[in-house]
Parts: C-alpha cells; structure tokens; sequence
C-alpha cells in the first residue's frame, strides 16, 4: 500500500474539484492534492464544448474546455498535485482509499473536499415501458460518444427533457447531419435556459413538445420508434392521444443526481431533496473534516456559481486542515414558501464574513421577491422581474447580523404572477 | 463442413448443461444459438430463483427431475465458482383467504418430500423478517430456497463445457433439420450446414419451431412474459429472505428476492402473449408488480430501481415436461415444456437426457481427464486492500477502475472476453462481470467499454453491438 | 416587416415584436426591460451565433479537439462551417487557442482550438 499525506485532498478534478484546490493553496494549504480518474483535468466540461461558461466568473464567452484549462493551468502553476487515471473507492476515516494501476493507495489528509460531480438519471429511474434496445441514450453518455470519441449516436433522434444538455445536444446532432424530431418535456414549462431553447431548438425549427412524455420504446435490436403523449395537470399521460414518432434514438435529458456513493461511505447521510450531504456555509458537511462542493452538493446551473462555491470549500478545508475553524452556534436554513431547497443548509452564526444563500424556486413566474428571514426579522431581500426553476437565485446575509440571529432562517419566494 | 456427434441447439440453461454433462464423455459436442451469447432467452431473464420442489404438482416428471437437480444445486455451485445465497423463502400471508390456501400447500409439500417447509406464526416470521407488511396473519417459511447469480451459472457451465471440448457456434440460428433415411443427417444453420448424428432441440421459447422442422411437434409454445425490477444497491429498505406471494391455483404471484450482488429483484408478472421477440415492459405490468410487492413489504423505494426488464418463460401446451427420442427422424431429442423451473431442473435434467440417448443407442465411454472445476473472475469489488495490491501487481489493469457503479476493473472485462466462450458484446460483458449493471446503467462506462471490445474483437468501434444481430451501439457513418 | 423575438439577453425571456422598416427604424414591444435592445435588432437584419464542434486529431491522448469561432458568424453559415470541418485532422501537440482556420467562411472570425493536446508519449 502506497501511504500519501496531504493537508488538503480532493476528490474529482472538475470545475468544483479545481477551483476548490487552487483557493486551499491560495489560503495557506501546503500540500493539496487533486485525485481524479480521467486521464486529465477538466472533468464534464471537457464534453461541453458549446459556448456560454465563464461570463460571471471571468467576463467572457468561454467554451467548457477553455474554462477548464483555466484553472487547470492555474493548478499546475501553484504546485498542486494531480494524481490521474486514479478512482477514489472508501473514505475510511481521515484517510481516502484510491486506487490505480501501481495499487491501493492511502491518502491521509486533515481535510477532504467532495468534488466528484453528478451522473445522469436514466431510462430506469423514469421507468418508461417499452422493449430494451440499443439507441437508448443519456444526453450526456451522447455528448461524450460524439464530443470525445467522435462517434455518431443515431439518426433520427427524439429528446426527453427541455434540460441543457438535451437541447444543446440537439442543436449538436442536427449540425452533425442528424434529424431531431421533438424535445419531450413533461413539465409545462422548459426545465433549462431560454437562451438554449432559442438557440439550439428555434434556430432549427426543432419542435418542443411541453406538457408531454414518452410513454413507450419499441425495436428489438435498435430503438424503431417512440411513442409521445400529452400529460393532464397530475403529469399522467393521456393514453388515447399518443403518438407514434418513428426514430432510432432517443436521448434522456431528465435530470441530474449527485454522485455520492463516496460520500455515504464516510457515514455522512443524504439530503432528500438535493441528494448531496448537508452543509455550512464553509461548504463544510456534517462530518467536520469533510467538505463538498459543487454538483456532488446540489446540481448547478452555471460554472460560475461551482468554482464561486468551491472557492470556499477549499478555503475553509484548509483552514480546518491548519486547525483554523473553530465551530460557533449552527443555524438552520429552511425552505419557506416557494422554494425547492436552500444551500448551505445551516450557517455557522461564528463567521466574519456575509453568507450567501443559494437556492432554486418551484414554478417560474414574474415580479418575484425572494426573502431570508429569521424570527421575524427580514435578514435579506431582492426583487426579479423572473425567476425560473432552471436558475439558480442568490441572497446574501450581511455578516453583522449572524451574531443575533432569531432562530432558524427561511428563504422564501413569492410571485407577482406565476407562470405555467 | 463441421462434423458432430451430437449438436445441441439453444445455449440455454439446460442445453449448457447438456453440453457439459456430454463432455465426459468420448464424443465430439456441438453447441448453437441464435443469439450472440450463452445464456438463451428465458435462463438469463430471471430471478435466479433455486427453489425446492414444494409447490410442484406431485408425481410429475418435472418434480421429480427438479427434486433431484435442487440437491445437486450447492456441488455445482462450489464446482463452478457460481454465487449462492441460502436465504430461504417466506410467504407471507395478507388475507383470511390465503390462509384457507395453506394447508393444502403444506400436504402438497409434504407428499413431494419437503418436510421443512413450514407455517410460522405472525409474530416468529416478523422477527426472521422485519421488513414485511405488520399485519400479516403468518407465513410460509421455505429455509432451502435460494438465489443463485443465473447468468454465471449459464456462463460458468458454459466455460467448463468449452475446457472439455465441446465447441459453441453463436449468431448461428438453425433453419432445417435434413433428415434421410429415417436419420437425422445435417442441419442447415445461418453459418453453414453442420452434420450430426445426434441432434438435441434445447430451443426453449423455440422449440415449437425446432420440433416442427422433423415434424415432432405435437404442442405448442408461446411466450409467458414476466416484469421485473431491480434494485439500487443503496436503498434503504432491503429484504434477508425470498419474499413470495402464497401461491394460488392461478399463479405463484410476485416475489421480492435479494440476489448475491445485493440488488434487490422485484416481480414477475405472468402475461401470456404471441409474439416470441416482445420483451416490452407495460405501464399496468410494472403497476402490478409494484403494487403486489408493497402489499407484502411496504416500505420497498420504487425511486431506487435501477432497470426493469422482461423474461419470456417458454409456456408449453399442453403443460409439463417432454423428452421425445425420435422414432421418425432417429437421432432427433425433442425437449421441450421446460418452463421457469428449468434453471433449477437443468442439473439433474442433463443426467436425464443424457441417460435416455444412451437408452437410444449413444455411446458414452468416460474420458480420461475430464475437469470438473472452473474458477469464476476474480472480482476486485468483492477483495480487500492487501488483496487488491496483489491483484494489481500480477496485473495492473486490475487497478483500473473502468465500471465505477460496480468497481469493475479492466482486467475482469478483459478475461470476460478473451475466456472461452467469451463476450462479444456489451450485454454479454455486463452479465459476466456487472460492468454496466449499476445505477448509471452504463452511462459512464459503455463509450470505455466499447472501445475495449472493438480492440479485443479486432472490429470498428461502430460494429460494436450491445445485443443481438443489428443492435449496435454507434451511427457512424462506414465511409 | 414585423418579427416575433424570444430574448435571451436576462432571465425575463420577453416576447419582443419588432416592426422595422430599414435598420434605423426598428420599434420594439414587449419587452421589459432595455437591456435586449440591441439584442433584438441584431436579431432582425444579421442573427449571429458562436459556432463551437470538434475536429479529429492524431497524435493527442484525445481523438477530439474542441474548436470554436473567435466572434459570431452569420446564423445561415453554422452548416457549412460544420460542413467545412468534416475533412479537417489536426495533428498533435495543438496548444489552446491555436488557429485551426483563419477567417473561417470568410466570416471574419477565425476558428481555433479550445483545449491544449500535447503529443503522446508512448
């Protein structure tokens, strides 16, 4: 067994994993380490070859490799280890077992950030009826086939779910020759951005179908067609006007899932609702050696917003790792009315610096106010013209008034008018 | 042309089973399937459900022949590196009207010799197993059912059956049987003409078809489907026995069965259909299933399922098991009414056929040398660090990661290949190693997985299948 | 002429209509705020997009180089640059930023590499 001691160890050299390492160096950390399984950094975003990453963070249009390289580059320049074609297996303790092809290797570390990401959720997790062909594909098991290997996944395409990587992926396969017959969203509105609907289904005339799902596969060897019907307001399928849509592929972009098998190997439990661990705004996880950030926390819908959050992880995990970060009074956060979750879920009421709140809606609407408050005492407040369930929203308590704070805080949303 | 004593067609669990019982002997035995693996139709779309013969009509032939099989379960298990879980089976009661049921289903189990199958009272089979539905009346317990991993057992007889000779054509689908002079003389296969002089139809689901080409076919055969679920290894509320519905006149209901690698299988229905190529789940098939297994263990997450699929168990009419020796086309053997018993039957089933081709003039003369034994792939997933370390140093591709769901390396995937009577497909890889059989669904692990293939196989990565004839994976264009 | 327009410029996803006459007379409706203005005329009379694919490359641990344009090309050429890519294999190392075609379609725009592939050591 190979024994390693790091001060600072990461687990996924993505965005999350990258920006948290290059900030645990920049704040005092020594010896950091990057453990990832690809045969280089970048994670995800090395597939996302499409343009719109890094207009928050670096004020410009960026491709997802561009932004990657970044950092990457970034990491290289301050001395950080990186240790490829390497798989994290167990968190046993204080020390991370990983593997590779020279063996079983020990880390030790003082603090571990969770940087490992998501997965996609399939056909299965829907459980959509139907015979079991080959053409069934995640949008982003798609993405990858075409973007990295250069393959082509099929010819005529159907697209369950208005998510990002769907619609991108259908602008993606019709400029690479292929026919996409509808996106398939089952909700009433559009799970991703308005932007992407625009450019990557209207520019092509591809047709968005809301309010619909598919309700069944056929094809023996290969996916022949797909059947398409409209769903009532319980989101149940109206059997009697279904549609038959022949194609061979079908695409599933349905939904994103933390990835924390990890995780839970460390005795950390799950969110219900985000399925990522519970954390402060430390980014730091119930198991106070253990922290985590970005989509392995909560599903994303910018980089921007990942490397923002990961900059903290790292930050703090090297001020636990140098015996820095003492525990204060821990505050709740709820989601009040309006609100599918709230991270951090609770805040550390030591801190000396202004907390931000970052949080999803339910429905999208118009003239929202978003409120934090605290024993009646309104903590934080902001007025949008929109909201939409496919953003993330922000509010950001000042640090002056963590000390007094009334018992839990709730995040609420309230719509002038709903949409949908 | 290839030249065979005997040429068993179906590479089913019991026409593998055959082929290894047949390789102790001096004869050349040859296998073929119309599928691209071993493992047929109905063997690998089960439960892997082993079970006594408690339930079974009494006195026929297939109780009698799966009594005998059930015994020998533990020596093939051990002999073949095939995974077994002893967990026993407990039918729960639900209603005041399955309670009229039991004690015609313990006389039952009793005239056909299985003495420890039981009825508990409420309280003892909710402490055996907590999980279940409170208000339950009492159960039947079951302490020799078990669960065995049904695609090694194909897999693992298979290999061994090849280490002793006998040869496996597959993607090879029979279309005649010639047949001169009263014998049996060649069939004509999708990959040539094979001449035998014995020829065993194992076609299962096909048999009919089979059957009919020597003109031996009295019955019929038609697909019985069976929904099933699987589930996440990490679901909270998980079962220690085989749960099953008390079984009706109608039909033996739906079960909830843990599995040697810790998913959960949950199902089947049983929904007679025509069409032998539909392996299509329903809507009302799953509703079904889900709503029979909430009724025994209500605390069963749904959410976690991993994939559902479809067995279709061969229906035979009219029922029961049939071994036909031909006296029209001699040479002919005609098995057929092997319905979802025959993964357990197919052990003492092989000796029986075996048996009665000898009786018809086969001569088995022991070869010298016959290997018993085959050992399974060595799972990383399953070692321990120190063991892992040595795993990697005689191999480091054992310390590549390539299935992370399953923590299934490279090296397995490999030897899944390059074994005889290897994969050649994604699906073929999955079930001898899981690689692909975890919570992603091969999501990240199939682009990685074909790339290995088509190395192996020495195809295009486009000419990568998952299954089957023309399921393949890529669109490229093959310019 | 009159032209419906989703902006995408904020969050607000307004339905603006436009009606024009020439360039210098464009009257919008519908949206909520000023900040897709500019936007929404582009719209009009020149829709541009970043066109971003990949392209073969030998030599590299990848098989694929992500490329994109270096400024918007016109909407109406995104198939024939796809088009133009089809033949391209760039050969390794290719640094990020490196112009794969200079002044792509006669866009203007330049189309270049998006990620560092260095040469495989073997």
């Amino acid at each position: 067994m190979k024994e390693l001691l790091y001060d600072v160890a990461i687990v996924g050299a993505g965005p999350a994993g990258l920006a948290a390492a290059i900030s645990a160096k920049q704040n005092g950390a020594e010896r950091v380490l990057l453990v990832e399984r690809d045969i280089r950094a970048g994670g995800i975003l090395q597939q996302c070859i499409h343009a719109g990453f890094g207009l928050q963070y670096f004020g410009e249009e960026l491709t997802g490799p561009e932004y990657a390289e970044r950092f990457a580059d970034k990491v290289k320049a301050e001395g950080i280890d990186l240790l490829t074609e390497t798989t994290a297996l167990e968190i046993r303790e204080k020390v991370l077992v990983c593997v590779n092809t020279s063996g079983v290797v020990h880390i030790h570390f003082g603090a571990l950030i969770l940087a490992m990401g998501c997965r996609e959720r399939t056909r299965a997790n829907l459980v959509i009826p139907g015979s079991r062909p080959s053409g069934v594909y995640t949008a982003g098991t798609a993405q990858k086939l075409i973007n990295i290997y250069g393959h082509k996944v099929g010819k005529e395409v159907v697209i369950l779910g208005s998510g990002d990587i769907g619609m991108i992926m259908a602008r993606r396969l019709t400029l690479e020759g292929a026919k996409v017959k509808a996106v398939v969203e089952l909700m009433p509105f559009l799970a991703g951005l308005q932007r992407n609907k625009v450019q990557c289904l209207d520019d092509f005339g591809i047709p968005l179908l809301l309010s619909h799902t598919v309700v069944n596969i056929t094809g023996v060897d290969r996916v022949e067609s797909v059947t398409v019907a409209p769903v009532d307001e319980n989101k149940r399928p109206i059997l009697d006007k279904a549609e038959v849509i022949p194609c061979d592929t079908l695409l599933l972009s349905v939904g994103l899932i933390p990835e924390n098998e990890l995780t839970l190997t460390s005795g950390l439990s799950l969110s219900g609702i985000t399925k990522g661990a519970s954390v402060n705004q430390f980014m730091q996880t119930e198991v106070p050696y253990i922290f985590a950030c970005g989509n392995v926390l909560h599903v994303n819908d910018l980089v921007d917003n990942v490397s923002r959050e990961s900059e903290q992880a790292g930050k703090y995990a090297a001020k636990y790792a140098a015996g820095a970060l003492a525990a204060g009074e821990s505050i709740k956060v709820e989601a009040g009315e309006g609100i599918r979750y709230v991270c951090p879920q609770s805040i550390d009421a030591s801190a000396d610096e202004d907390v931000n709140l970052f949080f999803r809606t339910i429905v999208p609407g118009r003239d929202t106010t978003l409120i934090a408050t605290a024993g009646g005492e309104v903590l934080a407040r902001k007025k949008l013209t929109a909201t939409t369930p496919g953003a993330m929203e922000k509010l950001t308590i000042s640090k002056d008034k963590l000390a007094t704070l009334g018992g839990a805080v709730t995040v609420s949303a309230t719509h002038g008018e709903v949409l949908a | 042309m290839i030249k065979t004593d005997v040429l068993i067609i179906g590479a089913g669990a019991v026409g593998v089973a055959l082929a290894r019982e047949l390789s102790k002997y001096k004869i050349k035995v040859t296998v073929c399937d119309k599928n691209d693996d071993v493992g047929g139709d109905a063997s690998k779309s089960n439960s892997g459900l082993t079970s006594t013969s408690a339930t079974m009509p009494v006195g026929t032939l297939e109780c009698k022949i799966r009594t005998i099989s059930h015994s020998m379960v533990d020596n093939i298990c051990r002999d073949l590196d095939i995974p077994i879980i002893h967990c026993g089976s407990i039918a729960p009661v639900l209603y005041p009207e399955q309670m009229e049921n039991v004690p015609g289903l313990l006389a039952r189990a009793f005239q056909n010799g299985v003495y420890d199958y039981e009825f508990l009272p409420k309280e003892d089979i909710l402490e055996m197993e907590p999980t279940l539905n409170p208000n339950i009346l009492g159960g039947i317990y079951s302490p020799r059912d078990s669960q065995i991993n049904q695609f090694l057992v194909v897999v693992a007889e298979a290999e061994n059956a090849a280490e002793n000779g006998v040869e496996f054509l597959l993607d090879c689908k029979v279309e005649d049987i010639c047949v001169s002079n009263g014998r049996v003389e060649k069939v004509v296969t999708s990959k040539g003409e094979i001449e035998a002089k014995w020829v065993v139809n194992c076609a299962g689901l096909h048999c009919d078809d089979i059957a009919k080409m020597v003109d031996e076919c009295d019955f019929t055969v038609h697909p019985r489907k069976g929904e099933f679920f699987v589930f996440s290894h990490n679901t909270p509320v998980k079962v220690s026995h085989i749960i099953s519905s008390v079984p009706s006149a109608k039909t033996r209901g739906v079960l909830v069965i843990p599995t040697v690698d810790n998913n959960m299988i949950v199902g089947p229905t049983a929904d007679d259909v025509e069409d032998k190529t539909d392996r299509m789940t329903t809507r009302e098939g799953l509703e079904s299933v889900r709503t029979q297994a909430l009724a025994m263990v209500p605390g069963l997450r749904f959410e976690d399922t991993i994939a559902q699929f479809v067995g279709a168990r061969p229906a035979r009419e009219p029922e029961g098991y049939n071994i036909v020796v031909s006296k029209k086309a001699l040479g002919y053997v005609g098995i057929s009414g092997v319905r979802s018993t025959g993964l357990t039957a197919s052990f003492a089933l092989a000796k029986y056929i075996a048996h009665e081709m000898q009786e018809a003039g086969l001569i088995l003369e022991r070869k010298v040398g016959w290997i018993r034994k085959r050992r399974g792939i060595v799972r990383f997933a399953d070692k321990n660090d120190a063991e892992r370390d040595a795993l990697i140093a005689a191999d480091p591709l054992y310390g590549k990661i390539i299935c992370r769901c399953e923590q299934v390396t490279e090296s397995e995937i490999l030897q899944a290949i390059r074994r005889p009577v290897g994969a050649k497909t994604l699906d073929a890889v999955k079930r001898r190693v899981r690689a692909g059989m975890g919570r992603c669904q091969g999501g990240f692990c199939s682009p990685l997985i074909i790339e290995i293939l088509a190395r192996e196989l020495g195809i295009p990565e486009e000419e990568v299948r998952k299954r089957g004839a023309k399921a393949f994976m890529l669109a490229d264009d093959n310019d | 002429m009159k032209k419906t327009i989703i902006c995408t410029v904020c969050p607000n996803g307004c339905e603006v209509v436009a009606e024009y006459t020439s360039k210098d007379d464009v009257k919008l409706s519908g949206n909520r705020c000023k900040r897709g203005i500019e936007y929404c005329i582009n719209e009009c009379f020149d829709p541009k997009r970043t066109f971003t694919s990949s392209v073969a490359i030998k030599g590299a641990a990848r098989r694929r180089m992500p490329v994109r344009t270096t400024a918007p090309i016109p909407k109406a050429q995104l198939f024939a640059c796809a088009e133009t890519l089809r033949g391209v294999t760039l050969e390794a190392p290719v640094a990020c930023g490196q112009v794969v075609i200079p002044n792509v379609l006669g866009s203007g725009a330049d189309l270049v590499a998006c990620m560092s592939l260095d040469k495989k050591e073997d």
